[in-house]
């Protein structure tokens, strides 16, 4: 992963909200929910702000105390496991009109980093499966779905 | 059916020995001309059976006119909805039609996409296994095999509720009748259909919310000995302006028959007691239980039950983000709306009203006096 690389969240399939420093994000496609941490919804919230691998390592190497490098580690292990459930997706900076603009965690806490973890939970991909309303396609007249001729 | 030109004939037997036939185009140029004729159909049903019967509910001030083409589904979707029984009305906000093709005869016409041959109308509507889910704004439509089609228009306050079959209904249709159709209507920034258990008096009550199994029904169930009231089992809507209120939807509860052992006095309740090695128990509150059934309440807390093992029950705070996690999935994942505006309302509500985690101790008896200690802070 390039440290310039910028990511976005992967809406509207991944809706998320991030209250008092904890993250929720459900993927309404396979109906997978996740928590993560302090933090985890550091950057998770940072990444929300369009700001490169770089930008984030830089920001949690200031607002948490830690060794810079297996911050450094950490942060972009994380990014690629939320990239590999596809929670966030590559993009480019220049076409973004978002922007990162400062730290999401005030830098004075600087509590001890703690590497941050995302928890899935797939209890309810059941209930995607079984209950078949949630098959939402909102386009077009007639709307013809895949398996029908 | 024979092809008409650029009209099919749809012969209807309404009754042994009377057949009539109701003219319909193969060709649907939009939505409103689909349900206009799906209506149509529904209207003929509604006439020609003199079982045909009307309902009208309130929930949150609207009310809502459920029409009945013959009697089939009547006893299958409004025992749930007794409670809220509304005054009929010449201009209720939302009027469902229903009916079903096993009783009345009636049909329902061809798919919008079926194509212009009358031949499309047997292979389109039996022979896919698809599903497909409609939604431009104004209309909503969702065909499930052919089985269940629900349709919505939202700015007519008309809706359409066709199954094949009355008699194969799924049990928990009957428990928590229409609730696509009505969190479709209701869903907006200011109201929310939850997954959630509802349990208060009128100064005000809590949600049980989380997953299946976790215990919101036995709770439930556990108050109705309680100064408790119930709000409902599984579903219900909120408001949130001028603040949080609950308004229940439906007087059912469901129960794991394992589960019953935990409140044996209520196994004369149970509805569908023949068949409990494949359904849940049903029960019908209202029925049994008139005084113990509330039509809402302003929400004081959120609690996420948690089945201990241990004999006292207790309570403590939790996070709001605790509370979403335990709202929002169950809720989004079994009633989607618009996923993201759900979320949006939920994440609102955690903001302003406290979680808590319930952890539901053996001794039920206290169960009820945990919730309303609770409660007496908030009154």
């Amino acid at each position: 992963m390039s440290y310039s690389q910028v990511f976005r969240i992967n809406s509207p399939t991944i809706i998320h909200e991030v209250i008092e420093g904890e993250a929720v994000i459900i993927n309404m496609e396979k109906g997978h929910y996740y928590s993560i941490d302090h933090t985890g919804a550091g950057i998770w919230e940072l990444v929300d702000k369009r700001a490169s691998a770089d930008e984030i390592i830089q920001s949690i190497t200031q607002c948490y105390a830690g060794d810079p490098k297996s911050i450094q580690n950490s942060v972009i292990d994380f990014l690629a496991e939320l990239q590999r459930e596809n929670l966030i997706v590559p993009t480019s900076k220049e076409t973004d009109d978002q922007t990162h603009s400062g730290n999401v965690i005030t830098p004075n806490e600087r509590l001890p980093f703690t590497p941050p973890e995302l928890h899935k939970y797939i209890d309810m991909q059941d209930l995607l499966l079984l209950d078949p309303i949630h098959e939402v396609d909102e386009s077009g007249w007639p709307n013809v779905g895949p398996d029908i001729n | 059916m024979a092809e008409c030109g650029s009209r099919y004939q749809l012969t209807v037997i309404a009754q042994p020995g009377i057949q009539s036939e109701i003219n319909q185009p193969d060709v649907y140029e939009s939505p409103a001309s689909y349900f206009e004729a799906v209506y149509q159909i529904f209207q003929y049903g509604e006439q020609a059976d003199s079982d045909s019967n009307s309902h009208f509910f309130n929930i949150d001030g609207q009310t809502i006119n459920l029409r009945f083409a013959g009697s089939a589904l009547t006893p299958r979707i409004i025992p749930a909805l007794e409670h809220i029984q509304g005054i009929p009305t010449n201009s209720p906000q939302l009027t469902i039609c229903l009916w079903d093709s096993a009783s009345t005869h009636f049909p329902f016409p061809l798919h919008p996409w079926s194509g212009n041959s009358s031949s499309a109308f047997g292979e389109g509507f039996h022979s896919h296994e698809g599903r497909i889910h409609f939604n431009d704004g104004r209309f909503r439509m969702y065909f499930y095999m052919d089985d269940m089609i629900l349709m919505l228009d939202s700015h007519e306050g008309k809706a359409i509720f066709w199954v094949e079959d009355a008699q194969k209904l799924p049990y928990h249709e009957s428990g928590a009748p229409l609730r696509s159709l009505l969190d479709w209507w209701f869903s907006n920034n200011d109201r929310q259909f939850v997954h959630a258990a509802a349990l208060g008096t009128g100064k005000g009550g809590v949600l049980l919310i989380g997953r299946g199994g976790s215990g919101k029904s036995t709770t439930t169930l556990a108050c109705l000995d309680s100064p408790l009231q119930i709000a409902g089992d599984d579903y219900c809507l909120l408001t949130s302006k001028p603040s949080p209120y609950v308004h229940s939807l439906y007087s059912t509860a469901k129960l794991d028959p394992l589960d019953l052992n935990r409140l044996p006095h209520l196994k004369t309740d149970i509805s569908n007691a023949d068949r409990l090695e494949s359904e849940k128990a049903l029960f019908f509150l209202y029925k049994r239980h008139p005084q113990k059934i509330i039509k809402g309440f302003p929400l004081r807390a959120l609690l996420i039950p948690c089945i201990t093992g241990e004999t006292q029950t207790s309570i403590k705070p939790a996070s709001s983000i605790a509370g979403l996690m335990a709202l929002a999935p169950s809720t989004i994942f079994q009633l989607v709306n618009e996923g993201s505006t759900s979320f949006d309302f939920m994440s609102r509500l955690v903001r302003e009203i406290p979680s808590f985690h319930l952890d539901l101790g053996t001794d039920l008896a206290q169960i009820p006096a945990t919730i309303i200690e609770l409660l007496s802070n908030y009154q």
